[in-house]
């Protein structure tokens, strides 16, 4: 009988794929011919039961490989009609939908991936924007939620510029663009992740998915690894936090790749409420979540010298 | 939030605006069906069946010829060559008559489910004998979340166990998913031999299901509905997992699932007791109770009707779960305090005697039928459990795409009443035999 504790065992075969070593079964074949990524770091296991997942202590390491080395999706980011305003103007409103309806994390995250891959897929009609957004938060709904949105609520929270056949016809064309390849692990679990295994406070985890979800407002954070962006999010929140010399252990990726994504978080995070831009700033100003945005935005403008 | 985004106010000039409206009308047709695809359904099944005799592309010309249409549908697949069809038969255009897709031919209805009806076909492209998943639209929530689950799951898996989706064609009223044909199932299987399976092929499905099991654990899916009707066969006895529909990918936490999976007979302790954080040890439970039932013959625990029947039930075997034996259990919303009453565990054979004859099935049987989810045997463990020692080694170096069936003398063995039938057949002509 093997016992809980066994699975414990770092040199179990699974908790090595992430290095590529292993071979027969334990390694599928589309994982060998990925770049190189962060190895599974130790602690891994223990990371993954504080996330609830300790069923998947097993296969700690595949899923460790899957979620931090998923792959961002390539070439230019958006066709030449839709500027980045519009992008950011949609997915502002999603935000607001997102928020309205109560849905999950990873499904907004799933929603903006399915948006930004459908518009690399090709061309899409200005006037059909919000329509394609709202359809790629239904698809990503149809994947994540246990209960699903009414389509005509979706319709009504667009001012009712787009009907429920329209809406169905879209869900459609995006399945038949995308050739049904909607999964992905977003973002929101590799910062779980990454927070575990740095032992982050609450706090601070709670800054990161602020910075995290500001993101998702710039096009050009499609381009990034979703463990990339989320090991960003959280170094930035714990130098926010915590003093300029700080930043979270082990460190999977080196300063050198983290930073180039942080100016497009701390622009967001200062600029504040801006008309068309309101809505992550706003959520999370919420008693709720803190105000986790006003706090950001006020340590980021007067840095803190070191940890509280 | 109830507002209609205008995006053309950040359009930079307004002449440009109109020069893409112009050019993006042919990429989203307003007004008009993703794909309107003729229908082509066969009426005379018994002309299709003679064609299916002389199983050739060319065979079926005489059938094809006949059936109208005008347009090939729209399909997300560039596996077949369509351009070789197209050049070979022709097409007429009139009289369009009304349905499927072209590129398949209905043959006949193998069953129903919940969101789907499965036919029989023919792919038009290749002469193979294909199973068409044929989902209708739902006119309110447009195509079911499992339709769409099960596709975007079975797009990243590739795997000799499990089911293999050709292609995914997309007409104005329904959407159709072409699968890889597989003879029959597990579930028709032990039926067409009742009173349990030969070891020797218990085995080699067993290995295949934790085979395909271990595959989808790795990319972290849960299969979640394993039963014996999702588990297909093909006449060599390649086994494949089947029918994602509630599948998931378990990397997300966040969310708790529904404990409304799994039917009630394959169904963990754990989720009849309403946890809802579980993972791959799911399938592992429902693994062990079908490789229980293939060599009994019968499902572990039938003819239940309810949550706590069921949990009796399998209290009877396993003994009631204590706080020693499985930490949290008496937090578990279904936990019932008087439970203690319940007689002590069995071993696993002497409820099921035909364990006992095979050695070391019942230590894995034991090791899969856990109460405590923890304690259960991972697929990948399974596997090279000593009771598949007996297979040739060479199937445990086997790459993912490649089946069982081809390490050579690797193969079923006939099952008992198919040597019944054949002596029959031999003796009795004129009686019919209902295996194959």
């Amino acid at each position: 009988m093997l016992g809980p504790s066994s699975s414990f065992n770092p040199k179990s075969p699974s908790a090595s794929v992430a290095d590529g070593v292993a071979a027969g079964m334990s390694v599928s074949p589309g994982r060998r011919e990925r770049p190189p990524q962060p190895c599974a770091p130790p602690g891994l296991e223990e990371a993954l039961s504080a996330l609830g997942l300790e069923g998947e202590r097993e296969y700690a390491g595949d899923i460790f490989a899957e979620v931090m080395v998923c792959r961002a999706l390539p070439g230019r980011a958006l066709p030449r009609t839709v500027t980045p305003e519009m992008r950011a103007l949609v997915v502002d409103w999603l935000v607001q939908v997102h928020e309205y309806l109560g849905l999950a994390g990873d499904t907004l995250y799933l929603a903006v991936h399915l948006l930004d891959s459908y518009l690399r897929a090709g061309r899409v009609r200005l006037r059909r924007l919000q329509l394609l957004g709202v359809a790629c938060l239904f698809l990503a709904c149809k994947m994540e939620e246990c209960v699903l949105p009414e389509p005509a609520s979706l319709c009504l929270l667009s001012a009712g510029s787009f009907s429920r056949a329209e809406l169905l016809r879209a869900e459609r064309r995006i399945l038949s663009r995308l050739d049904f390849r909607l999964h992905h692990p977003g973002p929101l679990l590799c910062l779980g992740l990454l927070a575990a295994l740095a032992g982050s406070r609450p706090q601070v985890v709670l800054l990161a998915t602020y910075f995290l979800e500001l993101s998702l407002l710039e096009a050009e954070a499609a381009e990034w690894e979703p463990g990339r962006r989320a090991a960003a999010a959280l170094s930035l929140a714990h130098r926010v936090l915590d003093g300029a010399d700080s930043r979270p252990e082990p460190a999977l990726y080196s300063p050198a790749e983290l930073d180039p994504l942080e100016p497009c978080m701390v622009r967001a995070a200062l600029r504040g409420p801006a008309p068309g831009r309101a809505a992550v700033f706003l959520k999370y100003a919420r008693p709720q979540r803190q105000g986790t945005s006003l706090a950001a935005a006020l340590l980021l403008r007067h840095p803190q010298p070191g940890p509280p | 939030m109830g507002q209609e985004l205008c995006t053309k106010s950040l359009q930079p000039g307004c002449s440009c605006y109109h020069r893409s409206e112009g050019g993006e009308a042919r990429s989203w047709p307003r007004g008009q069906p993703v794909a309107m695809e003729p229908a082509l359904e066969l009426m005379n099944l018994k002309e299709a069946s003679c064609s299916m005799t002389s199983f050739h592309p060319q065979g079926l010309q005489a059938v094809r010829a006949r059936k109208l249409m005008n347009k090939r549908p729209r399909s997300n697949s560039n596996s077949f060559k369509e351009e070789d069809l197209r050049q070979g038969f022709q097409w007429q255009r009139k009289n369009l008559p009304f349905g499927a897709a072209s590129s398949y031919l209905n043959l006949e209805k193998l069953g129903e489910g919940s969101y789907a009806t499965v036919y029989k076909g023919i792919s038009r492209i290749n002469g193979q004998l294909v199973a068409l998943k044929v989902i209708s639209m739902n006119t309110e929530e447009g195509v079911p979340f499992t339709a769409i689950r099960e596709a975007s799951l079975l797009k990243g898996l590739k795997h000799a166990n499990i089911v293999l989706l050709h292609d995914i064609v997309h007409t104005k009223e329904t959407l159709t998913f072409v699968f890889e044909y597989m003879h029959t199932d597990l579930a028709q299987y032990m039926s067409q031999h009742p009173g349990g399976l030969h070891p020797h092929n218990v085995r080699l499905f067993m290995f295949q299901l934790l085979r395909g099991l271990a595959y989808i654990h790795h990319q972290h899916v849960l299969h979640r509905d394993l039963k014996p009707q999702n588990l297909l066969i093909s006449h060599l006895g390649e086994l494949k997992l089947a029918d994602f529909g509630l599948a998931r990918a378990k990397s997300i936490p966040s969310q708790t699932y529904s404990s409304e999976v799994v039917t009630l007979w394959y169904r963990p302790p754990d989720a009849l007791l309403g946890a809802t954080e579980y993972s791959s040890d799911l399938d592992i439970w429902g693994a062990g109770c079908i490789f229980i039932e293939m060599f009994q013959g019968q499902p572990l625990f039938p003819g239940v009707s309810n949550v706590l029947e069921q949990l009796e039930r399998i209290w009877k075997v396993l003994g009631v779960p204590t706080e020693d034996t499985w930490p949290g259990v008496s937090k578990l919303p279904n936990y019932n305090p008087e439970w203690f009453l319940m007689p002590k565990p069995h071993r696993l054979q002497i409820v099921w005697n035909r364990l006992g004859e095979v050695p070391e099935a019942e230590d894995l049987a034991s090791q899969m039928l856990k109460g405590f989810p923890r304690a259960r045997v991972s697929a990948q463990e399974a596997l090279v459990h000593e009771y598949f020692s007996a297979l040739p080694p060479q199937l445990f170096q086997l790459p993912d795409e490649e089946s069982l069936f081809t390490v050579s003398d690797v193969r079923l063995k006939p099952e008992v009443c198919d040597l019944l039938a054949s002596y029959r057949k031999n003796h009795h002509p004129a009686q019919s035999s209902k295996c194959w």
